[in-house]
């Protein structure tokens, strides 16, 4: 042990790092640091590898409370993205937004944009949109370990404005926050998000918190 | 044949010579109107400055077609790379008032290095291929698309 050097703080960046990965790869392509094929290689699976690797230490080490709350968060956001589906989809077919972006994900994913969704393109779309709130519920445990599962809420919706704000809706032609779309576009986005952050705060709860003692 | 059968063959006759060139005639008119933007940069680094700015431009690169890689089969060495550049919203607009625009959508933006290594940014301005059309909104889409264009072209040239 280091003097003076907490553990704890060190393991949530390094949770907090990986978790990062997939969630901004997106923004990270459509900013020209190759394409989303590319970064699915050298980013988003050996970063998911590394929360794999992540999670065997804290449990090798004994850090049995914080693997627990590394899986809680995967999972509590996975299923929270439920909740985000069932506003992003509606939404969608209303045209309150200008694409399905779980599918546009996954033909960049598998490089054939031009050749449009194939059922494994969009099954790779949707895995990477539900592993993006696995991450996020990762970065959130990481970030708020300690302290109330309500903060999931604001958390939500910080991630929704972030949407927004990112290349990824400029690169969509909307303009930033949408605003040459429609207000529909970020009110839906925002509603969506605020639905993740709610189930996501309901399911860590219902996990046991988020208090990690080791 | 009856007259009128014959009457009928030569009006089509006629009407298939007023629409074809004539034989062996080269049709050299262009109706599109060409921006070349050159860059004192190196080719490679105007690739990866196109790429870093489509976004910016509110587009996307939904392909690319890297003409080099692919003529060095043929034992020609070169230096070009087409990018087909758009947003599907912008698409979803354009093709709504005309399936036909899919000719010229996604827009073609080629980055070549010429005969004496410098790097050119080359693209046909959209208004000048979609006026064609004759539809308004098309022609409005067009119009911000060239300022679009523009607007990439100059910033990965510069």
């Amino acid at each position: 042990m280091i003097r003076g050097f907490d553990e704890s703080v060190f393991v949530r960046l390094v949770l907090l790092a990986l978790a990062s990965a997939a969630p901004n790869a997106f923004p990270l392509s459509q900013m020209g640091y190759g394409s989303l094929h590319e970064l699915a290689w050298i980013l988003i699976l050996p970063a998911a590898a590394g929360l794999m690797v992540a999670w065997g230490l804290l449990v090798w080490r004994g850090a049995s409370s914080m693997a627990r709350l590394l899986v809680h968060g995967a999972i509590a956001g996975a299923v929270a993205t439920l909740a985000l589906e069932a506003v992003r989809y509606p939404g969608f077919r209303l045209g309150f937004m200008p694409g399905n972006l779980p599918r546009l994900m996954g033909v960049l994913l598998l490089d054939r944009f031009v050749l449009g969704p194939s059922t494994l393109s969009d099954l790779a779309g949707f895995a990477y949109h539900f592993w993006n709130g696995a991450s996020f519920g990762i970065v959130f445990v990481a970030l708020a370990k300690g302290r109330s599962s309500w903060w999931a809420l604001p958390f939500g919706l910080a991630v929704g404005v972030g949407f927004l704000a990112s290349p990824v809706v400029q690169a969509l032609g909307v303009g930033p926050f949408g605003r040459s779309f429609g207000w529909h576009f970020a009110a839906t986005v925002m509603t969506a998000h605020a639905a993740f952050g709610l189930a996501m705060a309901v399911l860590i709860e219902r996990l046991g918190g988020l208090d990690a003692r080791d | 044949m009856s007259l009128k059968k014959m009457a009928m063959v030569g009006a089509v006759a006629m009407a298939m010579a007023v629409h074809a060139p004539a034989a062996g005639a080269a049709d050299d008119t262009f109706n599109g109107v060409r921006v070349t933007v050159d860059s004192s940069k190196s080719f490679e680094q105007v690739v990866d400055a196109l790429k870093s700015l489509v976004a910016k431009n509110g587009m996307m690169v939904m392909a690319e077609v890297n003409q080099g890689q692919m003529l060095s089969m043929t034992g020609l060495s070169l230096k070009a790379t087409l990018f087909l550049v758009g947003s599907p919203t912008v698409g979803k607009q354009l093709f709504e008032q005309n399936h036909a625009v899919g000719l010229y959508v996604p827009l073609r933006v080629s980055v070549y290095a010429d005969a004496n290594g410098k790097t050119h940014v080359e693209y046909d301005r959209p208004s000048s291929l979609l006026g064609q059309f004759k539809n308004e909104q098309i022609a409005m889409i067009a119009k911000m698309l060239d300022e679009k264009l523009d607007g990439l072209a100059s910033m990965a040239a510069k």
